[in-house]
């Protein structure tokens, strides 16, 4: 940062930037002669430009190694910017972007588009916040604005039940985490007196109140558990993905769950190194169990499902699972940089990958083709690039090497061998073989199926094509380019531990 | 300064470059092609040359080209060229020959109207990239990938009139029949690999070179199976061998090159009879210093020679078709190429390898004249007479068969007395095996001389014996002009290696010999590393050479009983056969011929390999594949599916079950974790 010296809070400017484009979309709703007459185009382009505008600065602040090499601690050392800040910057603008893009076309119809672009723009800050929490009171402020406009736009198609229902759900689910997490947080408290993450770490006294403690950091994992949809925080997934709009069901299983891994790989590294609480709780046990649990069932019930929109809520929750054995191998004989890091990149990969096929999925719910896999019989007739794009994405899920997914997989897998969790990695293999099925049932009824019906499809939908094929290119352009990105997600890691 | 070396990759460029024009082009040019196949090889040949004329000069070249797999600690694998005088040789007799066919086509192809001819003209420009290649390989890989694209031009060639019925049958039968060989040749390219880490023919990284330090003592290397390392070299030379005897038609897997007649006759010349045939026996020449360290392999090598060279020539004995005696005459010349290797006798191997391409290839487009001249009609009881009609095709064939018959002075009689000759000293040396081929090589010149002059007499000789044979169709210069370069070459090419005058004169005459020796010492490939006083065959080999008659004595002997065997065979031919109105005396054989003429029923035994035995045994793996393998793999997924329905229905919609499922959950890993951390 030799051109310019930025003042010290513009470190925050990726989250400044989200909060103030939430705002202006406030003020436009607000000052609209009467109701739902703004552009659809206007809040679109307000949007995109806000979203882009934050992934620029991330993108920027990684090239100039902004606080990648001492991390910026602003207000007190309740709020840091590292590396790794802007690794989950970097994946939430980038999938709020596509998102915002394939919104155009999918709430086209539907009343309040300000309020849902906004409640969208809200939830990213408390998203992006997430990766710069330095205490457990920010680290619960930021999950809760994240969570609480995520509840809201779950239940916005207000005249849909099943969107409805959804959101209940995800919000008395929710509610129950955030108090799992409060109270967890409050032992910490007590066992500790002290809510700074580095605080909490030199405080820990393995001797005194080891229950309390222990306690504690269980209901903290839970806490994170519920926000990335790890087993068994997990129920509300499926019903929420399914039944919210679909980039929304795209935002949260690849932003909201980015953040809230980032979320534990800072609380579990620097507030709970495992070398200080090793004696009372060894959490590697506890993420082992949860990320073998996690993958299995995740994989084996997305293996059964009808809608293809539930295979891939439940396909997530089997991602979740490979992300988890980043921390689950954080062995002592770990390559530690190269473990985390290589969680980051599955969850960088897996923004692009995974929203791509969500946004898909939303394609086709744009022109009513129907939700089970029979539905998508023949799609690929009427829909050739959009059909490619979609393969690139679930070959790249399953970890073929069309799209960057088989390299990230392969690092994860390669880094928990390396931890000597040759088990770990080789239950992860058995369930992406198994994700393969499921994957590639798609694939056959897009490509080699005979129609089933007659599609009725008059228009190609500009934003959610555009944002499929980004998605996909950028898939794609991964594979070659994953060395560039890995090197800074390793560096951020390392710079973490 | 640029050199030959520098073009040599273009030898083998300049037919792909003709193949790609003939393929996407052939369609608008003149010829369809012919011209242009016909200029890449004039290049070729004049390049190939030139490389000669630059050997000859005691220049060699040995040079990576290419590396696909850049290995870490291990083996790499590379394409690259490597020129000693015997890849320069080869490459201008494949050139030439390839260049006559182009020519040659132009006759019989374009002339007679045939369609599919850009078709023609690409794969045979295909087939001399590969050939030419496979020659210039420097390592066993690379040999092999051309060794492999020579197959398969091989199967499309012998298939050009596939919408007739025998050609496309035939066709795939050769590929299959050698690709059954080729299989042995793979494992073995594998072996050889694993066990040196390399494949290179020359040099002192090459794998004979470190197969004889290792045997010497000096180095070591790893061998499989618990074998010592003779034997386990003996294994690898074995099971290269398999590709060999496929490629080169030895028996028992010679059945697929009469067949292979089916495909166009300028193809039967160039692939079936010159060039893709001896890439067999180049290929046993080009790693002749690995085989010289096993007396195993070189004694099956002998024998299987010799047994060929015998068996081919009993069953074109009674052939009625031109070319099945020409395809039958093929395999048993290979015969002798075969236990000259066997036998000790490099320079005498590659000596009648040249001969014979020339001859070979001669008969070859000679008798394509007689069939232009025939209207197709292949049956030599429908000519006889030809003799006045077509003057030029008679001399050159003449010629040719004189060669064959190996009739002094012509250019056979010279390479297979060297081959004999070789053979019998070193099988008198105290090696029974050799004398056994020795003995079946001899047994067959009768045979050679026999079915010979009887093909001759009965096309060209007496009274035409149907109305085609009285007034055959006209053939042109660019028929005649190959067959005339090629008739003087075979009446001549003797002199290039002239050891029996040698011997009996003193006046220094064998030319091969010195040139075949002129690879520098640092290739290992030169004729007194194999066979010199100090060479591999004395020290690992064991051969010994015995004169019981003195040198000379010995040779002026052999030379005159293989002559005189010869002449007996073709003597024979002729009071049968040289009548105005010759009889099928083959008859009187009964039984016997019945037995020839289904070629000992080799086909019919192969065929009940593949139907009744190789068929049931897949049917027998793939009930077991289709009940066992897949059985468990069913298994696997209905189980899989099964519990996927159950984790299903954990999810049961209902909001209260899922809180108590989470709070059950985390009180359960409370408690876990609890008693595992010792909170309590």
């Amino acid at each position: 940062m030799a051109a310019i010296e930025l003042p010290t809070w513009a470190a925050l400017a990726p989250a400044l930037i989200l909060a103030a484009t939430a705002l202006v979309l406030f003020l436009i709703d607000s000052i609209e002669s009467e109701p739902d007459t703004t552009s659809p185009v206007l809040l679109t382009a307000v949007g995109l430009a806000g979203a882009l505008g934050a992934l620029a600065f991330n993108v920027w602040y990684l090239i100039a190694d902004t606080g990648q090499n001492a991390p910026i601690e602003l207000f007190g050392g309740q709020l840091m910017v590292d590396g790794m800040t802007l690794v989950l910057g970097t994946i939430v603008a980038s999938v709020l972007a596509l998102v915002v893009l394939a919104s155009y076309d999918y709430i086209a119809d539907d009343p309040y588009q300000a309020e849902y672009f906004s409640l969208l723009f809200l939830a990213a800050t408390g998203m992006t916040l997430l990766g710069s929490v330095d205490s457990f009171v920010t680290a619960f402020l930021a999950l809760e604005l994240s969570s609480l406009p995520s509840y809201a736009l779950v239940a916005y198609l207000k005249d849909n039940q099943g969107s409805v229902e959804a959101g209940l759900k995800y919000f008395l689910i929710g509610a129950l985490s955030s108090a799992i997490f409060a109270y967890g947080i409050s032992l910490i408290y007590g066992a500790t007196g002290s809510l700074q993450f580095d605080a909490v770490a030199a405080a820990v006294d393995p001797t005194a109140l080891p229950g309390i403690l222990g306690v504690g950091i269980v209901m903290v994992a839970g806490g994170v558990a519920f926000k990335t949809a790890i087993v068994p925080f997990h129920f509300w997934a499926p019903e929420a993905y399914e039944g919210a709009p679909t980039p929304i069901s795209a935002f949260l299983s690849s932003a909201s769950k980015a953040a809230g891994f980032i979320l534990a790989f800072r609380i579990f590294t620097t507030a709970f190194p495992i070398e200080a609480v090793a004696t009372t709780i060894d959490w590697l046990v506890l993420f082992q169990a949860l990320a073998v649990v996690t993958m299995v069932l995740g994989n084996f019930a997305a293996a059964t499902q009808e809608s293809v929109k539930r295979m891939l809520a439940y396909s997530s929750i089997g991602h979740a699972g490979y992300v988890l054995i980043a921390l689950a191998a954080l062995t002592p004989t770990a390559n530690a940089d190269l473990v985390l890091g290589a969680g980051m990149l599955h969850l960088l990969v897996y923004g692009f990958m995974n929203t791509g096929a969500f946004l898909f999925v939303g394609l086709a719910e744009y022109w009513d083709v129907g939700r089970t896999f029979e539905d998508y019989n023949g799609l690929a007739q009427e829909a050739p690039i959009a059909s490619v794009a979609m393969t690139i994405f679930l070959f790249s899920l399953a970890g073929l090497p069309v799209g960057a997914g088989f390299l990230s997989k392969y690092v994860l897998f390669g880094a928990a061998v390396g931890a000597g969790l040759w088990w770990l990695a080789a239950v992860g293999a058995i369930a992406s073989a198994l994700s393969l099925f499921y994957y590639a049932r798609v694939v056959k009824a897009l490509w080699i199926e005979e129609p089933s019906q007659d599609f009725e499809i008059d228009t190609y939908p500009v934003g959610l094509y555009a944002a499929i094929i980004v998605a996909a290119v950028v898939t794609v352009l991964l594979l070659p380019g994953f060395g560039l990105v890995s090197e800074d997600a390793i560096a951020a890691a390392g710079a973490l531990l | 300064m640029t050199g030959a070396f520098d073009f040599a990759p273009a030898i083998a460029l300049l037919p792909l470059a003709a193949f790609v024009v003939a393929l996407f082009g052939g369609k608008f040019l003149p010829k369809r092609g012919a011209l242009a196949g016909s200029t890449a090889l004039a290049g070729s040949l004049v390049l190939s040359i030139w490389t000669l004329v630059t050997v000859a000069g005691g220049e060699t070249y040995n040079a990576d080209l290419y590396t696909f797999v850049a290995g870490q600690d291990t083996l790499t694998l590379h394409l690259g060229i490597l020129i000693d005088p015997l890849s320069a040789l080869m490459l201008v007799i494949v050139s030439l020959i390839a260049l006559l066919v182009f020519i040659f086509s132009l006759g019989y192809m374009n002339d007679e109207g045939e369609t599919g001819l850009p078709r023609y003209y690409a794969e045979l420009g295909l087939f001399s990239f590969s050939m030419l290649a496979f020659v210039l390989a420097d390592n066993l890989l690379m040999a092999f990938m051309f060794f492999e694209l020579v197959g398969l031009c091989s199967y499309l060639l012998i298939g050009f009139w596939f919408r007739e019925e025998g050609p496309p049958s035939a066709a795939k039968k050769a590929f299959l029949v050698t690709r059954f060989g080729d299989y042995f040749f793979l494992v073995g390219t594998v072996g050889i690999f694993a066990t040196f880490g390399t494949g290179m023919f020359a040099g002192p990284e090459s794998f004979p070179h470190m197969a004889e330090q290792a045997l010497a003592g000096e180095t070591s290397v790893t061998t499989f199976f618990g074998l010592g390392e003779q034997a386990w070299f003996t294994v690898l030379g074995l099971l290269v061998l398999g590709g060999v005897i496929g490629k080169s038609a030895q028996f028992p897997l010679h059945t697929w090159l009469p067949d292979a007649m089916e495909g166009p006759t300028p193809v039967s010349a160039l692939i079936h009879a010159a060039t893709m045939v001896a890439a067999g026996v180049y290929l046993v020449a080009r790693m002749y210093g690995f085989y010289l360290l096993s007396p195993t392999a070189l004694g099956v090598i002998a024998l299987v020679g010799g047994f060929t060279a015998l068996f081919a020539a009993s069953m074109a004995l009674v052939k009625q078709e031109l070319k099945q005696v020409l395809a039958y005459s093929t395999i048993s010349q290979y015969g002798y190429m075969m236990l000259a290797l066997g036998g000790g006798g490099y320079v005498a191997a590659v000596f009648h390898l040249t001969t014979h391409a020339i001859f070979k290839a001669l008969l070859f487009l000679g008798a394509g004249a007689v069939i232009i001249a025939m209207h197709h009609n292949e049956n030599m009881w429908d000519m006889g007479g030809l003799k006045d009609k077509m003057p030029v095709t008679y001399y050159a064939f003449l010629s040719g068969s004189l060669a064959l018959a190996g009739i002094f002075p012509f250019a056979g009689f010279w390479s297979k007395d060297e081959v004999l000759y070789e053979t019998l000293i070193h099988g008198l040396g105290g090696n029974p095996l050799l004398l056994a081929g020795y003995a079946m090589g001899l047994l067959a010149v009768v045979f050679t001389g026999f079915y010979t002059f009887r093909m001759v007499f009965l096309t060209f000789h007496g009274e035409p014996r149907t109305e085609t044979a009285e007034d055959p169709h006209g053939v042109r210069w660019n028929v005649k002009l190959p067959l005339a370069v090629l008739g003087i070459l075979a009446a001549v090419a003797g002199v290039i290696n002239l050891a029996p005058v040698e011997k009996v004169t003193g006046v220094h005459l064998t030319f091969l010999h010195d040139w075949l020796d002129k690879a520098p010492d640092s290739f290992g490939t030169a004729v007194h590393h194999y066979t010199g006083d100090h060479g591999l065959m004395h020290e690992f080999a064991g051969y010994t050479a015995t004169n019981p008659l003195g040198e000379t004595g010995t040779v002026l002997a052999g030379a005159a009983v293989s002559l005189g065997l010869a002449l007996l065979g073709a003597g024979l031919a002729y009071r049968l056969y040289a009548v105005p109105d010759p009889e099928e005396h083959t008859d009187r054989l009964g039984s016997l011929k019945t037995l020839l003429m289904n070629n000992y029923y080799q086909d019919e035994y192969q065929v009940w390999l593949a139907r009744d035995v190789t068929l049931p045994l897949s049917r027998a793996a793939d009930t077991f594949d289709q009940s066992v393998i897949d059985g468990v793999v069913n298994a696997t997924s209905s189980v899989s599916l099964f519990a996927s329905e159950r984790v299903r229905r954990i999810q049961s919609g209902i909001v209260t079950h899922y809180a108590t499922l989470l709070t059950l959950g985390l009180v359960v890993i409370l408690v876990v974790l609890g008693l595992y951390g010792g909170w309590f």
